[in-house]
């Protein structure tokens, strides 16, 4: 049982709950063996527990939990205990040139999260946050940089997975 | 490719994936009472293993020169500033792990903290390897041979070249294997998690010309 009582907890639940599919995203985002990505939940839930009587609800608590979340996945976890194997993040473009171009949901969302693979931690994060819809602004500030130099890195993103991605959008 | 068509496709992912188990308060009590793997609750277990490791051979050193030495000599202040200095360090230490909130406004802060913190004490460490262990052993041994050959009636400047040579030498060598031992135990600690997080900030730092 918690210092914080059943009603805090029960607060805390519901809202997590409704949320819950953030962290899994974040999991999957940096993570590709299960047990890891399992470990990661748990710290993700431990960190929104333990920073939860700071939230204020100035922003969403969706947000809040995307700041949390990322910033343990980024910088709270020891990366060479969760290093996914080099060969599963790069991907080369001969990989994919010259396959079908007509594929199936699960290939691609297989070549999907290769592409994300292939991005750095920072990226990632760039990425996921602009691919759920927030706006530059928000993004800028859960990252920390200003919103230019935000535009700019999207952009490099976007080259990079384009070199991935195109052969299959066609 | 438009960034717009890939945002479809991850939603069009999203919305296929199964929906996962709904946390419980079974689960959140567990996880609650789990050990955190955090990078700041590991360098804090760390600090813990390292005081205890550390009480031993000061509680030995005290019982010796409280219950055996009558006079207070070198080895006294030797054992007093070590104790000051370990306590501190220690101290410093555990206050900043405890300041340091892994929950900052935004990704970029918490990495330049943790970067803050690590690179600190990277540098501390190095300093206790290189400076304090050598600078410790060298008082010990000199305390040792000044009492042994008091012990046979002889000043310290009757001990003949060639010891105090060999002394040195045993002392030099004490001090490489100290600093290289440090500097392997600090990058097995910290070395790999600092540069990967210094390159996210500098990634971050970074202005990259469009």
């Amino acid at each position: 049982m918690s210092k914080r009582g059943p009603d805090i907890e029960e607060a805390f639940l519901e809202k997590v709950n409704a949320n819950r599919r953030i962290i899994h995203k974040v999991c999957n985002l940096y993570l590709k063996d299960e047990a890891e990505k399992e470990d990661l939940f748990q710290e993700i839930l431990l960190q929104l527990w333990r920073a939860y009587p700071n939230f204020q609800g100035k922003a969403k608590f969706s947000t809040w939990m995307y700041r949390i979340a990322l910033n343990t996945a980024i910088t709270g976890v020891r990366k060479s205990q969760r290093k996914v194997p080099v060969e599963d993040r790069e991907v080369e473009e001969a990989d994919v040139i010259g396959e079908d171009t007509l594929l199936d949901k699960k290939e691609r969302s297989q070549v999907l999260w290769k592409a994300i693979y292939s991005l750095s931690d920072v990226e990632k994060a760039i990425i996921i946050l602009y691919m759920e819809s927030y706006s530059y602004e928000e993004i800028s500030e859960m990252v920390g940089i200003n919103v230019n130099h935000l535009g700019v890195k999207i952009n490099r993103i976007k080259k990079k997975l384009k070199a991935i991605l195109s052969p299959h959008l066609t | 490719m438009q960034l717009e068509e890939l945002k479809t496709w991850w939603q069009e992912h999203e919305s296929g994936q199964m929906d996962s188990e709904e946390i419980d308060r079974k689960m959140l009590h567990q996880v609650i009472r789990s050990r955190s793997k955090s990078a700041l609750a590991s360098i804090k277990r760390n600090i813990w293993l390292e005081i205890f490791l550390l009480v031993l051979p000061l509680w030995a050193m005290w019982t010796y020169v409280l219950w055996k030495e009558a006079s207070i000599d070198v080895f006294f202040w030797a054992v007093g500033i070590l104790t000051l200095v370990n306590i501190s360090f220690y101290g410093i230490k555990l206050f900043r792990i405890n300041h340091t909130p892994l929950m900052d406004p935004n990704i970029k802060q918490s990495l330049e903290k943790l970067v803050w913190t690590l690179g600190t004490y990277m540098k501390m460490y190095m300093f206790v390897g290189v400076i304090l262990v050598p600078l410790g052993s060298a008082i010990a041994v000199y305390w040792g041979f000044f009492h042994a050959a008091a012990g046979d009636g002889k000043g310290f400047s009757d001990i003949e070249p060639w010891i105090l040579l060999l002394l040195l030498g045993v002392m030099l060598l004490y001090g490489i294997s100290s600093w290289l031992f440090f500097r392997w135990y600090v990058n097995k600690l910290y070395g790999q998690h600092y540069r990967e997080l210094t390159n996210c900030l500098k990634e971050l730092d970074v202005q990259p010309s469009a």
